[in-house]
C-alpha cells in the first residue's frame, strides 16, 4: 500500500467481513450444533493494477474471503465496497451488473470447464449471460491474449493440458474486461514446468489491462513473485499484511515467521532442515478464546490465551495481530 | 456376455419393427381388427390343422382377426408406454433437479414424497385411479405416468447433487449464472445419458403394467385392441382357442425383450459409473 | 507401482529390478507378497482414501503387523503404540482408539508411515508424501523421514515435483520426464551442475530467490505417454535441440562418477 497514490480511492474495501457455516442440526432445535467460523472479520483493501497475495494454509478460510469477495457467498456480516459502493447487499438485478467487474479463477482448471460445452460457448458464457453480442470476435480475441489459437473455439475440454485448460479459464474470465479477478490457487494444480508460464500470464494480463488482483496460494514462493501486498490469514483472521517485502522479509507476527521459514531453500544449503512450528491447525468450528495462534506459537504467554490482539501497526504499511510485536 | 454394441444393434432392430408395425399399421393389417365375422369364429391358424393363411393367426371368439388386433395393438401399447414414459419422466426429472438444486425443506418434501410413493404397491395405486375416474386411453396414460415418477426422481436427485458441487457450476454462479440457466445449461446436459437409459427401459415396463392392467380388466376398454386386451380375451378361451393368448404373450414378451436389450446396451455405453465417459 | 508388482494385470513391465541383488520382477506371486510389505513398503500422496474409514487406528496397524508377524492380538496392540510414538504422535496410546476422520492431514500421514514401517522394512516407497499437507506440516513430515532413516537405517525412495524437497531432503536424485530417467546425479551435482536441458528448465523455473523478476518458464506442454515422438522425448521442448534429437533416444549414460544424463549435447561435452 505503501506504493499507491494516497488520494487513489481503493478498488475494493472490506471491513469486519465475517461468513460463518452452521454445522450439524440439533434434533429439536433450529440452532445448529456450532458453527464453523470460516472468515471472522477481516479488513482488507485491493487497489486497481496491484496484487494482493492472500497466504495461509488448507481450512484458514482464504478460500472462503475470496469468495465473498465476488459475492459468490453471503457474508454473515461486514461490508464490502466496491469503488466506494456499499456491495453486500445489493439486490439480485443489480449484482448481475456488478458481476461484470468482478471474475474468478479456480483452482482445478480440470474442473471448472464444463466437459460437454465447447471451449467457445465456455469462454463466451459470460458476455451470454451478460448480453453483449459480438461473442464470436470476442472470443478469438481473449483466446489470443492467453496464447491460444482462436481455432480452439470449437473443440472440448478434455483435448487440453491443465495450464492449457488453465488459460481458457483466465480467457473466460477476461471477457467481461474486469477491474478485480480473484485467483484462488490457480497454479496449485499445475505441473512445476507449467506453473511459471500462467504466472508470467497473470503479469502480462495485469500490466495491458490494470486489473487488480488478489492472488490466493498456500506457496509463498509464488506469492511473492506475483504480489505487490500480501495478507497472511490464520483460522479466519488476517494475522500480518502489508508489502511483500515488509512480510516476507521482515515478518512481525509468529505465524508468518513460521510460514516463511518453512518454506525449502530452493537449492541444497548442506545445513538439515528442521520445521519451525509443530502441530497442525486446530479446527475452526471451536476457536479457543485469546489468539487464535497461541496454541502453537513458540513464544505464547498467558496473556495470548486470554485475549485476543488487534491488528495494529508495526512499520511503514505493515500490520500484524500479535501481543509481543 | 454379448457386447454392448451388439445389444444396442439387435435393440434397435426389434424395437425398429414393432414401430414400423405400429406405424403403418392400417397398410399392413389385413382385416379391420374391430369387424366380427361370428360364422368364423375361433377359426385356427395357419400351422393348425384346418388353417389357413386368411387368418395367419387365426381369430377370436368374435371372428375378428387376430393377427389384425396385434397389429393395431402395437399402436395402442407403445403409444400407451411412450407417452406415460414422457410424462413420468418430465414429472421425475423435475422433482429431482429441483430438490436437488434448491435444497431445503422443498428438496426433502419431494424426496420423502418420493419415498412415500415408492413404498406404494403400483397396481393398487392404478386400480385406485381408474375405479374412481373410469377407464380411458388419457386416465391409463395418466395412471402410468404419475406411477413411476420417482424411479427418475431419485436418479436425477442423485446424480444433481453431485453435480451441483462440481466446479464449473461454481464457475457459471461466479459469471452470475443462476437457476434456470444453469439446470439448462450445465446440469441437464449431463444427466441426459442417464435419463434416455432409464427411459428406454421404462417403456418396456409401462408396456408390462399397461398390459397387466388391461389384463384385469382396468386397461384400455375394450374393443379397443391392445395387447392386454387381447391376453385377456384369450385367457377366457385358453384350452380351446390357446393361439389367442399365446400370440399376444409372444409379441409383448418379444418387445419387452428388445426395449430391455437396447436399453443395457445403451446403459453400457452411456452410464458414467460402466467407466467410458463421454 | 511397478516396483511393489501393483500395476494391472494388463501393464507390459520389461527390464530388471533388482533388489539386495535379486530380480524380484520374476519372483512368483507368493514370494513378491511376502517381500511387499515386508522388506519393502509404501505411503501415497492421499493419506485419508489409503486407510480405511471404519477401522480405528490401532486395529488397521495391528493388522498390517499380524499379517506378518505370528502376534497376538495384545502384542500386536502394545507395538502399535511403540509406532505411534516412533512417529511422534502425541498421546499415542489414546490415538489408536480413533478412526482416520478424527485426525488432521499431518497425523493421518504419520499414521501410514507407521503401518509402513510396522515391519522394519528396508527401503520406503514414498510417493508424492507430502503434496496433500500444508507447508508447515510438509516440513514435520520430511524431518520426521530423515530421522527415521538416520535411526532405522532405512532407504527412501521419495517422489515428488517439488525440487524444494528435493534440495533439502535428499541424496541422489533422478529426474523423470515421459516415462524415462533424464538425470540422474547427488543433489549437490544436481543443482550446481545439471546437464539434461529439462533438468536446467526445471532448475531455472523455480520460483522464490528475487521477487518481480520474470519467470523462465518451458515453452509447450509434456507429450501423450499414449503418442510419444520417436527420438528424445523432450525435443519438442528443448532450447539446445538439433536434427539428431529427434532421429535416436539418448540412453542414460554416465559423464562424470556418479553422475549420468540421457542427452546427445551432454555427451559431446562431457
Amino acid at each position: 500500500m505503501h506504493r499507491s497514490d494516497p488520494n487513489d480511492v481503493p478498488l475494493m474495501t472490506v471491513h469486519a467481513l465475517k461468513k460463518h457455516f452452521p454445522v450439524g442440526r440439533q434434533l429439536f432445535s433450529k440452532e445448529p450444533k456450532a458453527w464453523l467460523r470460516a472468515v471472522d472479520g477481516v479488513d482488507l483493501q485491493i487497489h486497481r493494477g496491484r496484487t494482493l497475495g492472500l497466504v495461509g494454509e488448507s481450512g484458514c478460510g482464504k478460500s472462503t474471503l475470496g469468495r465473498l469477495l465476488i459475492r459468490l457467498l453471503e457474508p454473515t456480516s461486514g461490508a464490502i465496497k466496491l469503488d466506494g459502493e456499499e456491495i453486500s447487499n445489493v439486490s439480485a438485478r443489480k449484482l448481475m451488473g456488478l458481476r461484470k467487474r468482478f471474475q474468478m479463477v479456480f483452482q482445478d482448471p480440470m474442473g471448472s470447464l464444463d466437459p460437454r460445452m465447447k471451449i467457445g460457448e465456455s469462454v463466451a458464457e459470460p458476455m451470454y449471460l451478460n448480453g453483449i453480442g459480438n461473442r464470436r470476435e470476442k472470443v478469438a480475441e481473449m483466446l489470443e491474449a492467453v496464447s491460444l489459437s482462436p481455432e480452439i473455439a470449437n473443440r472440448f475440454p478434455h483435448e487440453f493440458s491443465g495450464g492449457q485448460r488453465q488459460r481458457i479459464c483466465i480467457a473466460r474470465a477476461l471477457t467481461l474486461e474486469p477491474d478485480l479477478i480473484v485467483a484462488d490457487e490457480p497454479v496449485a494444480a499445475l505441473d512445476v514446468s507449467v506453473q511459471a508460464q500462467i504466472v508470467n500470464l497473470f503479469q502480462d494480463i495485469q500490466q495491458k489491462m490494470g486489473l487488480g488482483y488478489v492472488f490466493i496460494s498456500h506457496d509463498l514462493g509464488v506469492v511473492r513473485h506475483i504480489a505487490d501486498d500480501v495478507a497472511v490469514m490464520y483460522l479466519g483472521k488476517i494475522v500480518e499484511q502489508g508489502s511483500v517485502k515488509e512480510v516476507l522479509d521482515a515478518p512481525a507476527h509468529p505465524y508468518t515467521r513460521a510460514l516463511v521459514s518453512a518454506i525449502l531453500p530452493p537449492r541444497p544449503t548442506g545445513v538439515r532442515f528442521r520445521p519451525p512450528v509443530s502441530g497442525d491447525l486446530p479446527s475452526p468450528i471451536n476457536i479457543p478464546k485469546g489468539c487464535r495462534f497461541a496454541s502453537r506459537c513458540p513464544m505464547a504467554k498467558d496473556l495470548c490465551r486470554e485475549e485476543e490482539p488487534v491488528l495494529r501497526r508495526v512499520a511503514n504499511g505493515q500490520h500484524a495481530a500479535c501481543h509481543f510485536t | 456376455m454379448f457386447g454392448s454394441q451388439f445389444k444396442i444393434v439387435i435393440g434397435t432392430f426389434v424395437v425398429a419393427f414393432f414401430a414400423f408395425v405400429a406405424i403403418f399399421a392400417p397398410l399392413l393389417a389385413p382385416f379391420n381388427p374391430l369387424s366380427q365375422d361370428l360364422f368364423n369364429r375361433l377359426a385356427p391358424p395357419v400351422w393348425a390343422e384346418r388353417g389357413s393363411w386368411t387368418h395367419a393367426l387365426g381369430t377370436d371368439n368374435y371372428g375378428r382377426d387376430v393377427l389384425s388386433r396385434l397389429i393395431y395393438g402395437a399402436r395402442v401399447s407403445i403409444l400407451v408406454g411412450v407417452t406415460s414414459m414422457l410424462l413420468s419422466c418430465t414429472l421425475g426429472s423435475l422433482c429431482g433437479v429441483i430438490a436437488a438444486y434448491r435444497g431445503g425443506r422443498l428438496g426433502s418434501f419431494i424426496m420423502r414424497f418420493s419415498d412415500a410413493h415408492l413404498a406404494f404397491p403400483e397396481i393398487l395405486l392404478a386400480i385406485l385411479i381408474v375405479a374412481t375416474l373410469g377407464g380411458s386411453l388419457l386416465n391409463i396414460v395418466l395412471v402410468l405416468g404419475i406411477s413411476s415418477w420417482m424411479v427418475y426422481a431419485r436418479v436425477v436427485y442423485g446424480l444433481t447433487l453431485s453435480l451441483k458441487e462440481r466446479p464449473f457450476i461454481e464457475a457459471a454462479r461466479a459469471q452470475g449464472a443462476a437457476g434456470w440457466y444453469i439446470i439448462r445449461r450445465h446440469i441437464l446436459p449431463h444427466l441426459l445419458p442417464m435419463i434416455i437409459v432409464i427411459s428406454t427401459l421404462q417403456v418396456a415396463q409401462m408396456i408390462l403394467t399397461e398390459t397387466a392392467l388391461s389384463f384385469l380388466g382396468l386397461g384400455v376398454p375394450p374393443p379397443t385392441p391392445s395387447w392386454g386386451n387381447v391376453l385377456a380375451e384369450g385367457r377366457d378361451r385358453l384350452f380351446v382357442a390357446p393361439w389367442i393368448a399365446n400370440s399376444a404373450g409372444i409379441a409383448i414378451i418379444l418387445v419387452v425383450w428388445g426395449i430391455n436389450l437396447l436399453g443395457n446396451g445403451l446403459r453400457e455405453r452411456l452410464d458414467p459409473r460402466a467407466g467410458a465417459r463421454g | 507401482m511397478a516396483l511393489l508388482g501393483l500395476q494391472p494385470e494388463s501393464a507390459q513391465v520389461e527390464g530388471e529390478v533388482r533388489f539386495s541383488g535379486q530380480n524380484i520382477l520374476t519372483l512368483p506371486g507368493d514370494q513378491m507378497t511376502a517381500l511387499r510389505g515386508r522388506r519393502i513398503s509404501m505411503i501415497f500422496q492421499d493419506p485419508m482414501s489409503s486407510l480405511n474409514p471404519v477401522l480405528t487406528i490401532g486395529q488397521q496397524i495391528s493388522e498390517t503387523l499380524r499379517a506378518h508377524f505370528d502376534m497376538s492380538r495384545r502384542d500386536a496392540w502394545t507395538r502399535s503404540k511403540h509406532l505411534l510414538d516412533l512417529v511422534r504422535v502425541p498421546g499415542a496410546a489414546g490415538r489408536l482408539q480413533a478412526y482416520p476422520h478424527e485426525l488432521s492431514g499431518g497425523l493421518r500421514q504419520r499414521v501410514m508411515i507407521a503401518m509402513a514401517l510396522a515391519c522394519e522394512p528396508e527401503l520406503l516407497l514414498a510417493d508424492e508424501p507430502t503434496t496433500a499437507l500444508d507447508v508447515t506440516v510438509q516440513a514435520q513430515i520430511l524431518d520426521l523421514l530423515l530421522d527415521l532413516r538416520d535411526e532405522t537405517n532405512l532407504s527412501i525412495l521419495l517422489i515428488t515435483h517439488d525440487l524444494g524437497v528435493i534440495a533439502n531432503f535428499a541424496d541422489r536424485v533422478a529426474v523423470m520426464y515421459c516415462g524415462r530417467v533424464m538425470e540422474a546425479a547427488s543433489v549437490g551435482d544436481f543443482f550446481d551442475a545439471p546437464s539434461h536441458p529439462y533438468a536446467e528448465a526445471l532448475i531455472r523455473s523455480i520460483p522464490g530467490g528475487s521477487s518481480q523478476e520474470r519467470l523462465e518458464a518451458i515453452p509447450g506442454t509434456v507429450p501423450k505417454l499414449t503418442d510419444l515422438p520417436r527420438g528424445c522425448r523432450f525435443a519438442t521442448r528443448c532450447l539446445r535441440y538439433r536434427a539428431a534429437c529427434s532421429e535416436d533416444l539418448p540412453e542414460l549414460r554416465e559423464i562424470s562418477p556418479g553422475h549420468s544424463t540421457a542427452c546427445f549435447r551432454a555427451f559431446d561435452n562431457a
